[in-house]
């Protein structure tokens, strides 16, 4: 079963390299020309919920005057997350090798 | 579910209320600026009328002052009414800087009854997001921003809070940055 939705997008976003909230936003927005945008309020839960799959791992900076003196919380991809990003991304490149031409 | 339903008919009616608001107040500003000038006006033609009353007649001076009453009661009406948004008034009046303030100072007090984890996370990003809005210079998107904020981090809360008390919630965020 395919199911490449923000999670998904999370996880290759997260292939990239460690990342806070609004910075993966960003760079998902980048990585597909601005045709996936994920919602500001849905990132934080979708990456808790990710965390207790074991996909990815968090830890926290020092505390920053930006963000009122509390902490970005980074998060990492994990080896089990890695797996998944994988195998996912192979699923869909297979999904799409007709569209691409290379069937 | 029913708390995300929920949430959004409040954030829905917030929305539409406030911006009901605005219009009605870009209304009274319309209104109490043309009942300003026609006060002035009326002020006008009354003094030239009383000084030519023989050739023009008082019943035209009588008719212009009743006008001028008139007038004045409509401006002394939309200034009062406009006095009581001025709460609102002011602060879409201030500058940037001045409303970043403003929208700090209500995400602190909103971040103080979070929990911990969401305050860092979620609101955290959005605290970012608007002092990085108002060093633009962004002020119109703030208050859209705080309102935002809040609703998701309302919503978020009521899914951590049910997911803390199934005793699923992950505490491996603690954990400190690699050296």
């Amino acid at each position: 079963v395919i199911n490449f939705g923000s999670k998904s997008a999370l996880l290759q976003a997260l292939i990239q390299g460690p990342s806070y909230g609004l910075e993966l936003i960003e760079r998902i927005k980048e990585s597909s020309n601005g045709a996936i945008k994920i919602v500001q309020g849905s990132v934080y839960p979708t990456l808790r919920y990710m965390e207790e799959e074991g996909l990815v791992e968090s830890y926290e900076s020092e505390p920053l005057a930006i963000r009122g003196g509390r902490p970005r919380v980074y998060y990492r991809i994990t080896a089990k997350g890695m797996r998944v990003a994988q195998k996912e991304a192979n699923d869909v490149y297979s999904l799409l090798k007709p569209a691409l031409g290379e069937a | 579910m029913i708390w995300e339903i929920m949430l959004s008919i409040l954030f829905g009616v917030s929305l539409l209320l406030t911006l009901a608001t605005l219009r009605h107040l870009k209304e009274l500003r319309i209104e109490a600026e043309n009942a300003r000038q026609r006060i002035e006006m009326l002020r006008a033609q009354f003094g030239k009328t009383r000084r030519g009353a023989l050739t023009i007649g008082w019943p035209r001076a009588e008719i212009i002052r009743r006008e001028l009453v008139a007038e004045e009661e409509r401006l002394r009406q939309a200034e009062k009414e406009q006095s009581r948004y001025q709460v609102l008034i002011r602060f879409l009046a201030t500058e940037a800087p001045a409303r970043k303030k403003s929208a700090l100072r209500i995400l602190n007090a909103w971040g103080a009854i979070l929990p911990i984890r969401l305050a860092t996370e979620d609101l955290g990003d959005y605290r970012e997001d608007i002092e990085n809005r108002a060093n633009r210079g962004e002020r119109w998107l703030l208050l859209l921003r705080v309102l935002t904020a809040i609703l998701w981090t309302g919503i978020n809360t009521v899914g951590f809070i049910s997911k803390n008390l199934l005793g699923k919630a992950t505490q491996s965020h603690r954990k400190k940055s690699p050296k």
